[in-house]
């Protein structure tokens, strides 16, 4: 009984100390910035895959909405600037709460969109940059588009370093 | 005569007063331009659908189609130029962006914004994206004018609302439907919801400014005696913490904190105002379950002024959910420390006060400690994150202070002090403690005296005790007042 407790205490510390999944076995995010150097002025584009890693098709949301994670969204980033502050998002998004954009993704399949990070964030100090993206849906596809439960939850990207000249 | 004038004069102001209404409450473009703009996006419509049942078919062209980019780009300009839609606030004009998932965005652009439009914002009617327009370069637009351009999730959520209702504005001028009327609604309640009571009540009263006042960064007490390193109890592997610095503000200067973990090192060197921030990212790779992670308070020549430990703990930060933190005390001294035990905190949480930020001395994710410094009373208390705001609880801050006009005594002397507090709940005992009761008696009216203890009740919340201190020999004394609230 004693060892079932320490048992059932230490899955629910271990637990309680994992908020997010990194990845889940179904479904997988990831981000790729296309450089890990910029000079003064570059965009800093990001690419955002939803992979399916599972063996079954899954009806994901693939609006990849990407806004500060209070408001209506898919996407946030987490950019840590090189004096250690976050980098905050300095636009503002006009967008429906429920996203009508949702599809089939096959065994192995992706899909991706890409963003220009230094649009929505205030990447203007030289220096190096941590970026992270959170991906979450909450929601099923429009009932008018007839399709299978969608994936929900949470997943943390891979973290990309960029430096900025 | 002068009755004539009087009533040509009612006549003017009542023509004038009639052309104004009509001018804001109807739609400015003409049914024809409305027609020319619906053509457009008729037209955008129809290539995105394709014809599926035509021999061969024709397949639909995506929205980062050429013709569909040209299209969408007249339209816009269109609505610009019929819509009268002012465009003082932008810089440059609207751009349409096949790319953009949605509806739109604007970017600060100085004192300006830059509009995005998606294909979103086009797939309704010629009314519908003059609304989004409004909502961009009317509601947005006359933010960055004005120089309010918040980036917490709090003062966003409140802009959004502002831009919505410039939306509903321009909705009922220029005849949107009940379903598009709805939906604006809808966005409205959905950021309404994340708000806490205290504004929400402002925004019912239309109030969309942000006032909160920054922290004072007025530092007393231990914050200026005591050179401490100020650091939070645990922290997650993949976040930052804040850490403050405190003492002498010469000593202060030079200083470095480091923090290690099982031989590995980070240091950095705190701002003028003593904040440090530690990335635990950087220190904890291949830590599994937890840690203890010391960190110390160096000085220029490499003497340890204070070292704190810190409990590190294997998670990311959850950076989807609000902030929430355990029930505060009640009542709150004002010059006073105090840690508050919370989830989703994390290095840039900001606990608030009324409409005063308080200075936030260490934050990890899961814990916070503040300088208390605000007015007294009560009022709500939040805390506001990047990521979030927390739901309000109400702390009651009060003052105290205790002066005495000089601590040494001699026998027979008589000296005089006085106890002056703001905001102490009616019923509150303030116990005198006295801590030289060889050297002094301590005389208070309407208190009582039980040994070394002179207890007072207070029947106003805010006031001034007098006392009276009587040298009982030749010395030093000392005197403490310290509230129970029961």
């Amino acid at each position: 009984m004693k060892k079932f407790l320490f048992l059932w205490l230490t899955s629910a510390v271990l637990f309680s100390m994992a908020p997010i999944q990194a990845q889940t076995p179904d479904l997988s995010f990831s981000i790729k910035l296309n450089k890990a150097k910029y000079k003064k002025g570059d965009p800093v584009n990001c690419t955002m895959t939803l992979t399916n890693t599972s063996r079954n098709n899954l009806v994901i949301n693939k609006r990849f909405l990407v806004n500060h994670p209070m408001g209506t969204r898919e996407v946030s980033f987490q950019i840590i600037g090189p004096d250690l502050e976050l980098v905050p998002l300095v636009v503002k998004i006009n967008a429906s709460i429920k996203s009508r954009k949702f599809g089939v993704l096959h065994p192995g399949q992706s899909d991706s969109h890409d963003i220009e990070l230094s649009y929505y964030f205030e990447m203007g100090k030289p220096g190096k940059y941590s970026v992270v993206g959170y991906y979450e849906n909450t929601d099923d596809s429009p009932e008018a588009m007839h399709l299978a439960p969608a994936w929900k939850g949470q997943l943390v990207s891979n973290k990309f370093i960029i430096n900025l000249l | 005569m002068k009755l004539l004038k009087r009533i040509l004069i009612y006549i003017v102001i009542f023509l004038m007063s009639v052309t104004y209404s009509n001018s804001y409450s109807q739609r400015v473009a003409s049914d024809d331009q409305v027609k020319e703009i619906q053509s457009k996006l008729d037209e955008i419509k129809a290539l995105k659908k394709g014809k599926p049942d035509a021999k061969p078919p024709v397949p639909g062209l995506a929205d980062n189609d050429e013709k569909i980019i040209k299209l969408a780009q007249e339209a816009i300009d269109l609505t610009d130029k019929y819509f009268n839609i002012p465009d003082d606030n932008a810089s440059g004009k609207p751009k349409y962006d096949p790319n953009e998932p949605e509806q739109g965005n604007s970017r600060r652009d100085g004192k300006k914004v830059k509009v995005t439009l998606g294909p979103e914002a086009l797939s309704d009617s010629a009314t519908f994206l003059a609304t989004v327009k409004t909502h961009e370069l009317i509601g947005h637009g006359s933010q960055a004018a004005a120089g309010n351009w918040y980036v917490t999730p709090k003062g966003m959520a409140i802009q959004e609302i502002e831009a919505y209702e410039r939306e509903k504005d321009s909705a009922k001028r220029n005849g949107l439907s009940q379903r598009i009327l709805d939906d604006i609604q809808n966005r409205i309640d959905n950021e309404y919801k994340k708000l806490d009571a205290a504004n929400k009540k402002k925004i019912d009263n239309k109030n969309y400014l942000l006032s909160l006042v920054p922290p004072t960064k007025k530092r007393s007490g231990v914050l200026v005696t005591r050179s401490e390193v100020f650091v939070a109890g645990s922290v997650l592997t993949e976040e930052r913490m804040k850490v403050t610095v405190t003492g002498e503000p010469k000593l202060v200067e030079g200083m470095v904190v480091q923090a290690e973990i099982n031989g590995k090192k980070t240091e950095t060197r705190p701002d003028k105002n003593g904040y440090a921030i530690i990335d635990f990212a950087v220190l904890t790779a291949g830590v599994a379950g937890s840690a203890v992670a010391i960190i110390k308070m160096i000085d220029s020549h490499g003497k340890i002024i204070d070292q704190k430990n810190t409990t590190v703990l294997s998670g990311t930060p959850m950076i989807f959910s609000r902030p929430v933190f355990e029930t505060l005390p009640p009542n709150v001294e004002t010059n006073s420390v105090i840690t508050i035990p919370g989830q989703n905190l994390g290095a840039d949480a900001n606990m608030v006060f009324g409409d005063q930020i308080q200075e936030t001395l260490s934050a990890s994710d899961r814990e916070m400690t503040i300088f208390v410094d605000c007015v007294t009373g009560n009022q709500p208390a939040y805390i506001i994150t990047p990521n979030g705001v927390s739901e309000s609880q109400t702390v009651n801050v009060y003052s105290m202070n205790f002066t005495i006009a000089k601590t040494i005594i001699t026998s027979g002397e008589h000296i005089s002090g006085q106890v002056q507090y703001e905001s102490l709940p009616i019923g509150t005992e303030l116990i005198f403690t006295n801590n030289s009761p060889s050297v002094i008696n301590l005389s208070i009216k309407n208190a009582a005296t039980s040994g070394n203890k002179t207890i007072f009740k207070v029947t106003q919340t805010s006031g001034t005790i007098p006392c009276e201190i009587i040298g009982r020999g030749q010395g030093n004394f000392s005197l403490s007042a310290d509230p129970n609230f029961h």
